[in-house]
């Protein structure tokens, strides 16, 4: 394919800073056919972005086909330069793969409009073009035999030619992830213009979101760092490249601009050094974490605190960092369940943050959001009181530094809502829920987690309020929601199902909620084992409603087997075991009729 | 149906044809329930999509997409194994368990593919496959329903015509008074006189939204029943104001407004508009106004300069320069900008708004440009 050059990373950049990144991958679907119209732009939408993740408005549209990528032409049409084309095509491969691709081509091909039917030229490139995505050969051989007999043809030789060069250029399927590898060999290349090529390559690539910027950042680096020349244009155009990538590389290319490498101050040197080593630490935890190494994710990220409390004693940029990484120990303390440990790593990234928010206001989004997580914290540890009062500080501030939209934002306003019901005004509750289904809804989107969250919330406090019908009805309605967005193994989705058993035994349906329990028992079993605190108390449900449906001998029976599990795993004194324990001896009892169970 | 057994490919569908701004109700899915409950949609998933279609489609574009969006859907869950049609109208059950033959991944068709024959190639070859899970139909943030309710509330109602409806007051007041049994009183039906004119800017920034303008003025056309509808089309402008030396009489070189110069623009005498969307027919602007009836209501559908974010002074001055012909020609006028209002600030139609109301191109934003023409007073910073 052809080599990305300046102009396609410059443009790329200044696109992501105007347009948001899923606009951005519309743009990779864009890129396929030779032009767009609306009409095509408006399918590819329609088709591949109203399901969520990918969740983009109509206004989408217009923000793309108005950005530098596109180009108008007239009649409606607009075309992007071919080498963005290209860079864009590959972000398409490595986001989605070549199903995807297909998909688009056959949309192309299906996709029939005056404004190219009128132009056999045109027609004939989209439709090759749409082609050459699903079977490159046969679009290749069919362009050969048909400039051999140019003359019959009803386009001309021109179109051949610039076809051919068409296809040539474009990126083929298995070369995307070739390209960083094929670009970084070139930075050493001996040739000035090969190396400034590389330098770009790697510059388009890295601005396609989601990309690992650090082959990219540690190649134009090393290229900085080893090249005496800081005035050279390969050099210069590596430093702007990093100032692209953000941190560290930004503060890094700061500090190299405007010397060479033997002009730099040797501590600077050590410095960036040590930032770069912390940054790798937090990558490391970051993929520990996701790869469920819990106790290396939490050592590497205290081994980054070291160096970065190191460096900020003489570096006050350096505090956010610090307060960064102590936000992130904290929240990998209490995946270990070490939660007093946690608070006092979250206290301190607070106090960090808070002390330079007065003269950064751009970390005071990450003080709110550390704010929550202390608050939060504080609530598991049934510290409530000082959690509500945290919450209800945190959310004018959040309003007003994130703005009422932030997700964060949005998620102060449900713990707020969760503890008022929790402390027993659950018509006020749902009244907060139902205000923040609304704002939630419009902005996460109605599949967002957090929107089926709240949802969950406004059945429980409609089932606390004295509705417990009403309550089915919506836990009903949000469960298969659940499954599909989270999975049916998902602790949340376990949880709507057990709520759906518990309110259709309190809607005065007994033999419905012992069929559900019994369902829900060996998911739950087998997603978080059988000695779960949630699996004993589904067991003991099971045993209760089984007494409930007249069955009082199997209920017995089942009470008696839960106990030892119970006093094993919870303790004599827990109080699921004494209610198990009462039970027992009621059912024991001479006449079961006149006991509480009935 | 049992509590927890939720048919999930049909909630599934139903959110995706939602998605898809389809507007389907408890009511639409009752339907479907009761036709399955009596034994209908159980023999094949094609059955199943035709039941839906029957239901929930109520024009071919509909019904286009109920059949698009079934073919994307995950209905493997739905055991047609379970077609035992009884006579009762027992509710179906719900098979968690797929006994059907399961769809490919891709569920693109495949048709015997032609090797490329010399002599014949001015066509390069096709896929060789169609893809029917994909929707051809575009989608637009208000559907023709929702853009047909907002504008029937546009209405000018007199008598006309032939005297065919019974007046039933009329009638008996008559018998009453004659004593005997007269012939009943018939009175003309009543008539929707509204008359529209729809200023449509066109390419440019305007290009983007081609495709949903053009879809709002054929909803207008087709179901907003309203007596005259014309369309008048421009690109930026239809002209220019007579003087621009007016802009140096503003002594504030950092100002963005005309309100000190207001009083003295006159209004667009030489512009001209275009009949059709490609604009190649002219039509002098002041012939146009001219052919205008007494209190025809006017919309300009346009982003002043929103869309790419410009401010214009001059753009402003012609702006104003047009409203005052349309006043001095129309009855109410209001601006339409596909453009939302966020994207308003610090752009012409900022400043324009502040002469003439002007609202987004949604649900809420046309009620409120209808509720103007229909006389409610809509409130401007200055009058132009």
């Amino acid at each position: 394919m052809t080599p990305p050059c300046g102009m396609a990373a410059q443009r790329l950049a200044e696109v992501r800073r105007r347009i948001p990144d899923n606009v951005l991958r519309l743009a990779y679907h864009a890129a396929l056919p030779v032009v767009v119209d609306v009409g095509l732009l408006n399918l590819l939408r329609v088709n591949f972005f109203l399901d969520p993740p990918d969740v983009l408005p109509f206004e989408a549209e217009a923000a793309l086909l108005l950005s530098p990528l596109c180009r108008e032409i007239g009649q409606g049409l607009y075309e992007m330069p071919p080498e963005i084309r290209n860079v864009l095509l590959i972000g398409l491969q490595t986001s989605y793969g070549d199903k995807r691709i297909r998909q688009v081509a056959l949309l192309l091909e299906q996709y029939s409009t005056p404004a190219w039917s009128t132009q056999p030229e045109l027609e004939k490139a989209q439709q090759l073009t749409a082609l050459s995505f699903v079977d490159s050969a046969r679009a290749t051989r069919w362009l050969e035999s048909a400039s051999a007999d140019v003359e019959t043809a009803t386009v001309g030789r021109e179109w051949h030619v610039a076809m051919r060069n068409r296809l040539r250029a474009q990126p083929q399927a298995d070369e995307a992830p070739r390209e960083v590898v094929k670009a970084k060999s070139k930075l050493k290349s001996k040739s000035q213009e090969v190396r400034l090529t590389a330098v770009w390559a790697l510059a388009a690539l890295a601005q396609l979101p989601g990309t690992d910027i650090t082959p990219a950042g540690d190649a134009l680096l090393d290229m900085v760092r080893h090249r005496a020349d800081a005035s050279a244009p390969d050099v210069k155009a590596a430093v702007t490249l990093l100032r692209t990538l953000g941190r560290p590389y930004a503060d890094l290319a700061d500090a190299m601009a405007p010397r060479s490498r033997d002009q730099m101050p040797r501590n600077t040197m050590r410095e960036a050094a040590r930032q770069m080593a912390a940054v790798r630490l937090e990558q490391k935890m970051a993929a520990d974490q996701s790869a469920g190494n819990l106790v290396s994710a939490l050592a590497a990220i205290e081994e980054a605190i070291a160096i970065y409390r190191k460096l900020a004693r003489s570096r006050p940029d350096i505090l956010p960092d610090l307060a960064r990484s102590l936000n992130d120990k904290s929240n990998r303390l209490v995946d270990l369940g070490r939660r007093n440990e946690a608070l006092a790593a979250i206290e301190e990234a607070v106090a960090i943050y808070r002390k330079v928010a007065r003269s950064r206001p751009d970390v005071r989004p990450n003080l709110a959001s550390s704010r929550n997580d202390l608050a939060r914290l504080l609530s598991s540890l049934d510290r409530t009181n000082e959690a509500v009062r945290l919450y209800q500080d945190l959310l004018p501030d959040q309003e007003r530094v994130l703005g009422p939209d932030d997700p964060d934002t949005l998620a102060t306003r449900q713990n707020i809502a969760l503890w008022t019901g929790k402390s027993g005004q659950w018509a006020k509750a749902l009244r907060l829920f139902r205000a923040l289904l609304a704002d939630q809804e419009r902005v996460l989107g109605p599949d967002h987690p957090d929107t089926l969250a709240t949802r969950g919330n406004i059945a429980l406090s409609t089932g606390e309020s004295g509705r417990p019908t009403e309550a089915l009805g919506l836990l009903v309605e949000l469960l298969p929601d659940r499954e599909r967005v989270l999975g049916k193994d998902h602790p949340d989705t376990l949880v709507t199902r057990r709520n759906i058993a518990f309110w259709a035994g309190e809607s005065g349906q007994p033999a419905e909620a012992l069929r559900l329990y019994q369902k829900l028992l060996p998911d739950h079993e087998r997603v978080f084992g059988p000695d779960h605190l949630n699996a004993l108390a589904i067991r003991g449900n099971i045993a209760f409603w089984t007494s409930k449906c007249g069955q009082h001998g199997e209920a017995l029976r089942l009470y008696r087997e839960l106990l030892p599990d119970e006093v094993r795993v919870l303790g004599p004194d827990h109080h699921n075991t004494m209610a198990t324990r009462q039970n027992i001896a009621i059912l024991e009892g001479d006449d079961p009729e006149t006991n509480f169970l009935h | 149906m049992t509590i927890g057994d939720v048919p999930q490919p049909i909630v599934e569908l139903g959110r995706q044809l939602r998605l898809r701004r389809l507007p389907l109700g408890i009511e639409d899915y009752n339907a479907l329930w009761r036709a399955l409950a009596a034994g209908f949609g159980w023999s094949s998933h094609e059955e199943l999509c035709e039941l839906c279609v029957a239901l929930w489609a109520k024009s071919p574009e509909e019904a286009e997409l109920v059949r698009a969006v079934f073919r994307r859907s995950v209905l493997d869950d739905w055991n047609v194994s379970q077609a035992r049609r009884t006579s009762s109208a027992k509710a179906p059950t719900y098979a968690t368990e797929s006994r059907v033959p399961r769809l490919p991944d891709d569920s693109a068709e495949h048709v015997p593919q032609a090797e490329p024959v010399r002599g014949l190639h001015t066509i390069p070859p096709s896929i060789g496959a169609v893809d029917r899970s994909l929707v051809m139909i575009p989608q637009y943030p208000l559907t023709e329903r929702e853009i047909a309710q907002a504008w029937r509330r546009l209405r000018r109602t007199i008598r006309s015509g032939p005297a065919v409806e019974l007046d039933v007051a009329a009638t008996v007041e008559r018998y009453g008074r004659h004593g005997v049994a007269t012939p009943p009183v018939l009175v003309p039906r009543r008539r929707n006189t509204a008359k529209l004119l729809l200023l449509i800017d066109r390419f440019g920034s305007m290009t983007p939204y081609h495709g949903y303008i053009d879809h709002v003025v054929r909803a207008i056309r087709n179901a907003g029943r309203i007596d005259d509808v014309r369309e008048a089309y421009f690109h930026d402008l239809p002209g220019k104001a007579a003087d621009h030396r007016i802009l140096e009489q503003i002594e504030d070189p950092f100002c963005l407004d005309l309100d000190a110069v207001l009083p003295m623009i006159g209004p667009m005498h030489d512009g001209s508009v275009y009949e059709d969307p490609e604009l190649t027919v002219p039509c002098p602007l002041s012939v146009a106004l001219s052919q205008l009836a007494k209190g025809t209501a006017t919309v300009i559908i346009s982003d002043a300069g929103a869309a790419r974010r410009y401010y214009d002074m001059t753009r402003l001055l012609d702006t104003v320069a047009l409203l005052k012909a349309l006043q001095a020609r129309a009855g109410a006028v209001m601006w339409i900008n596909p453009v939302q209002p966020e994207g308003w600030p610090r752009t012409t139609a900022d400043q324009i708004r502040r002469y003439i109301p002007m609202y987004p191109l949604t649900r809420e934003g046309l009620d409120r440009a209808i509720d103007g023409l229909r006389g409610r007073p809509a409130p401007v910073e200055r009058l132009p």
